[in-house]
């Protein structure tokens, strides 16, 4: 059985991580993109960002001051009981993310959105936000993302409907054009994790395109081979651009791309952009019903499979 | 690449050498704004509260702040979107006699105009730094704190501050202009590549 107080300490350390280490797969990637750049500006972005990330994990400081959103995708394990019920859960998030205010691990951002005033706290109406995913196992897993601005914020048209009558095509020309408005001038901060949304309600379109930006791994393709064929076909066409990484010139605008499909209205298709950032921050947790807390290198959001709500 | 060290105040003929894509680094006083700072300026009229004559250099970030010991020092800074404050640019740059606005991505003509008429250049983060930046800053001074920490103005003492890239130069060129030619280009190439034809257009309703 689980309390609010192990609850807490494990979010927070899940929060604090995520802020200050970058996960293991991305750093792969930058050293893989440093390898295969040919511009020597192109390679200095890529080469200060590792040293970077490298000093920021050592140092424990947030690897960007834009710790962004803090939001937490649960995986809620059916066999798991908490003290108090599954509100305490909610509870816990709320306090973790004060506390890691608190101490300097995320920065001051969230505000109001009329008044632009600040609790200083980073918790507000609906933040944090809190995704949830029932499942079978005798745990709880909680992944931390921190997502900052300028790839949450700058693509310029993040969703559209596509009709019958546009077909693939639209569904393919929406998608580049999108991501390209975000991505030159560096506002999304590439090299970027796209991840797209499509079919679904527009609401579960776009949560499904940050799904897919924010929880696969780095190399990841889809388990359907006609979605990884499209992810790869994507991936090829935005790095044969020449929008580099910052968006300064060179090879890698996207270090990989996502898709996450559901079921639509036979009417027309909701396609969803979201962009995850060079810095792709997140860090995941398991909390057993025994207490066990036990950090994880990667989220296993989409291993329990596609079907249920998600 | 040309490595470029500036020391403040930096006069006409250091930025006017300035090319393209020169790597620079920053030295002496240079201060810190967000958006807040240049509505004040540009649209409520108040003086700034420093010599914007003298710490020419203005970076658009917003540092986090730790008080150790009574002291302010910065844990981590990364220059932050400059496109945001392009509404305040060209005044900002009249107004306050700036040669050096430090920022990531780029501006819009207006401001790249502006830069033309009074000799300023744009430069664009290399990287995200957070962590690395304040490695070569000390805070000298902090004016209207009661903007709360992100939007004050911090007055760092900077050391080989960078790299950043020049993107604006003196005369109005933009780097990200000439990337993005070549963008426009090669999407032409890539829609043939997946079949989507030029004259293509979305079913209105």
């Amino acid at each position: 059985m689980l309390d609010e107080s192990l609850l807490e300490e494990a979010i927070l350390r899940v929060l604090q991580k995520s802020a200050i280490e970058i996960p293991e797969d991305v750093k792969r990637a930058f050293e893989s993109c440093i390898q295969k750049e040919e511009s020597e500006l192109a390679k200095l972005h890529l080469r200060k960002f590792l040293e970077s990330i490298n000093f920021a994990a050592a140092r424990k400081i947030p690897v960007c001051p834009d710790t962004g959103w803090p939001i937490l995708f649960v995986k809620l394990g059916s066999q798991v009981t908490i003290r108090g019920g599954y509100l305490v859960v909610e509870k816990a998030f709320r306090e973790a993310v004060k506390k890691a205010t608190e101490l300097g691990f995320l920065r001051v951002t969230m505000v109001d959105p009329i008044s632009r005033k600040s609790s200083v706290n980073n918790v507000g109406n609906y933040i944090p936000y809190v995704e949830y995913k029932p499942f079978f196992a005798d745990y709880i897993e909680v992944t931390a993302v921190t997502k900052g601005g300028g790839s949450e914020l700058f693509i310029l048209q993040p969703t559209r409907v596509v009709l019958l009558a546009d077909g693939i095509i639209g569904i393919k020309k929406f998608i580049i054009d999108s991501a390209i408005s975000g991505l030159i001038d560096g506002k999304t901060c590439p090299p970027n994790v796209l991840g797209i949304g499509i079919g679904g309600t527009t609401d579960l379109c776009m949560r499904l395109a940050k799904q897919a930006a924010v929880l696969r791994p780095i190399g990841d393709r889809h388990p359907e081979p006609r979605i990884a064929g499209l992810e790869e076909d994507i991936l090829n066409a935005l790095n044969s651009l020449g929008i580099g990484p910052m968006g300064c010139g060179g090879k890698f605008a996207v270090f990989d791309v996502h898709i996450e499909y559901a079921y639509t209205h036979t009417a027309g298709t909701v396609i969803g952009v979201n962009m995850q950032c060079a810095l792709c921050r997140r860090a995941t947790v398991r909390i057993y019903d025994d207490g066990t807390i036990e950090d994880r290198k990667l989220p296993s959001w989409f291993e329990s499979g596609r079907n249920e709500r998600s | 690449m040309k490595e470029v060290k500036l020391t403040t105040p930096v006069s006409l003929e250091d930025v006017q050498e300035l090319e393209l894509g020169d790597v620079v680094y920053l030295n002496g006083l240079v201060f810190t704004c967000r958006g807040l700072f240049q509505k004040k300026i540009v649209e409520e009229g108040l003086p700034p509260p420093i010599d914007t004559h003298k710490i020419n250099v203005m970076i658009h970030m917003g540092p986090v702040v730790r008080k150790i010991d009574q002291k302010f020092v910065i844990v981590s800074m990364a220059p932050t979107t400059s496109n945001r404050y392009e509404k305040w640019g060209s005044k900002i740059i009249r107004k306050l006699g700036i040669k050096v606005i430090v920022g990531k991505g780029t501006m819009g003509s207006a401001t790249a105009k502006a830069m033309k008429k009074f000799g300023c250049v744009h430069l664009t983060s290399v990287g995200i730094l957070g962590p690395i930046l304040p490695l070569s800053a000390k805070v000298r001074e902090v004016h209207w704190y009661e903007l709360g920490p992100l939007e004050a103005v911090w007055v760092l003492e900077v050391k080989d501050l960078g790299p950043f890239l020049v993107d604006i130069d003196t005369e109005g060129n933009s780097y990200f202009k000439k990337v993005n030619e070549i963008v426009k280009i090669k999407r032409g190439e890539i829609y043939k590549k997946l079949g989507i034809l030029e004259n293509f257009k979305y079913q209105s309703l």
